[in-house]
């Protein structure tokens, strides 16, 4: 099992407001009346960022690689796009989506007022797990999320640590995912349950792992690898130790 | 475009998970009702009752023949129109997080939101079977017919949610403009109202070639008279194909455009 990506770049499209805004149209049209060039300027004010930029990382099982980067530097875009969620404007992935499971905000997709235990079954099935699985398994997610003896209170009841450990144990509990992408996953709940997550994910054999985070605790704790973004450039991939000192410089400059 | 066939085969098998998009808003709907479900039934045979009352006297036919008639066509336009205002905040609204954050197929969504409005149906489906056995309309050939239209219907509206869908993210003006032709529909086409009450110039234009009211009379017609007129049955099965085929180029052109129109 191998994650591979070469050359990975993608145009993100912006879009200002104003170009929706039929009023904004009209007042341009009528300010730049006799300015021609200008007004074509103003109506087109769609724009493509390159959010990512010739990105070349190949990682094998057991890999845990943090991504860092200051805010805006393209770690999330990343992320969506090797799990599937952005197609690539150009490069390729070579992975086997059947086996890899987006953590990007799970919690987002709950229904609040539908119980836990349905809750637990609809996150399941959006995640690519079978019903059958998620039923089978079912005792299991509830027990490790604390959540045994509330599994028919609607998730409107929760509060945002209780929806993590949830969610957390969908994720991971389910068998038979081996590519895992998680982005700011850890910086809800608890302490005691952090320790017990990362204590769990630890046991995780034959997976590649990748997290996005700002804590350098998750990384150094969690991370074999460092790759280290800016304005959606890879800066730096591989030692933990030499990428943290790298992205000080970042922070710093 | 083999891919892209292979994408929605694989999503259509997926049953569990658009089975448990419907059934998820279905009781989502009623939840924390005593009577659930039951609401739809007493809702809309309360409303049909007052209106039949009124109507059916204004223009001088039996109660319960009006009452049959305005009951099928209005459950089935009703479920026509939800569908398709309901597909004009589905990608905008009801599942962006999900787009956003799940690697899932919009046409799952579709799917669910079609089947869900497909099972308010069957929720209506006994009070007209009931009104059938009265007026002794029921017949095999007629239960037949019904089958095999809400299987097109299925299809029909599983696509046309996706095209409204992706259209209305898009170009976000048409989420008010659907809903606002919606209502005109609803009076413009032979649902509280008889086709035979109009001039025949007035039939060409509001009934032949209104698209709608081929949907709504293949439904009624199946269960109230036992048959479907030919015209009917060919634009709904017309309909349905062309459907199909635009669904899936719009799917294999805007695909991987979605999420950034989501975003």
């Amino acid at each position: 099992m191998e994650l591979e990506v070469k050359n990975l770049s993608l145009i993100y499209p912006l879009r200002s407001l104003d170009h929706y805004l039929f009023r904004a149209r009209i007042v341009s049209l009528f300010k730049n009346l006799f300015k021609k060039k200008k007004l074509k300027d103003n109506l087109n004010s769609k724009k493509n960022i390159l959010a990512l930029n010739n990105i070349n990382i190949k990682l094998q099982s057991n890999d845990r690689v943090g991504l860092i980067g200051l805010n805006g530097s393209g770690k999330s875009t990343l992320l969506s796009t090797l799990a599937g969620i952005y197609e690539p404007s150009s490069g390729h992935v070579k992975i086997d989506h059947n086996i890899s499971i987006p953590i990007i905000q799970p919690y987002a997709v709950c229904e609040p007022d539908d119980t836990i235990h349905n809750n637990i079954i609809f996150i399941g099935l959006l995640l690519g797990f079978k019903k059958e699985k998620i039923e089978s398994q079912m005792e299991e997610i509830l027990t490790f999320a604390e959540l045994k003896d509330y599994r028919n209170l609607p998730v409107a009841t929760l509060s945002q640590g209780m929806k993590f450990k949830m969610v957390f144990a969908v994720c991971f509990i389910l068998d038979g995912k081996k590519i895992y992408f998680i982005d700011e996953f850890f910086t809800t709940g608890d302490e005691k349950f952090q320790n017990k997550g990362f204590e769990y994910i630890n046991k995780k054999t034959e997976c590649i792992i990748i997290v996005c985070s700002h804590n350098r605790r998750v990384i150094e704790k969690f991370c074999n690898k460092i790759l280290v973004l800016d304005k959606g450039e890879q800066i730096f991939y591989g030692d933990i130790n030499k990428g943290l000192d790298i992205y000080n410089k970042i922070i710093n400059s | 475009m083999i891919k892209f066939y292979k994408e929605v085969l694989s999503t259509i098998r997926n049953f569990d998970l658009w089975f448990n998009i419907a059934i998820s808003k279905l009781r989502v709907r009623f939840i924390r009702t005593a009577l659930g479900p039951i609401w739809e039934i007493i809702g809309t045979m309360v409303f049909l009752i007052f209106i039949s009352l009124i109507w059916s006297r204004l223009w001088g036919r039996a109660f319960f023949e009006y009452f049959g008639f305005l009951y099928t066509g209005y459950a089935i336009w009703k479920i026509m129109a939800t569908t398709i205002t309901e597909s004009t905040f589905l990608f905008s609204e009801l599942y962006s997080n999900a787009l956003k954050n799940m690697r899932c197929n919009p046409i799952s969504f579709c799917l669910g939101n079609s089947l869900k409005n497909l099972l308010i149906l069957f929720l209506n489906l006994p009070i007209v079977i009931i009104i059938t056995i009265y007026n002794d309309t029921i017949s095999l050939n007629g239960i037949l017919l019904m089958l095999i239209y809400l299987f097109l219907f299925f299809i029909s509206a599983t696509c046309v949610s996706f095209i409204v869908s992706t259209l209305c993210l898009k170009f976000r003006d048409l989420q008010y403009s659907v809903v606002v032709i919606m209502q005109l529909l609803f009076f413009m086409t032979p649902v509280i109202w008889d086709p035979q009450q109009i001039s025949e110039k007035g039939r060409f234009f509001l009934v032949d070639t209104n698209i709608f009211y081929h949907y709504v009379e293949f439904f009624r017609s199946a269960l109230l008279y036992g048959g479907v007129n030919k015209l009917s049955i060919i634009v709904v099965t017309i309909s349905t194909l062309i459907l199909m085929i635009v669904t899936f180029f719009l799917y294999a052109k805007i695909k991987n455009k979605i999420i950034f129109w989501v975003t």
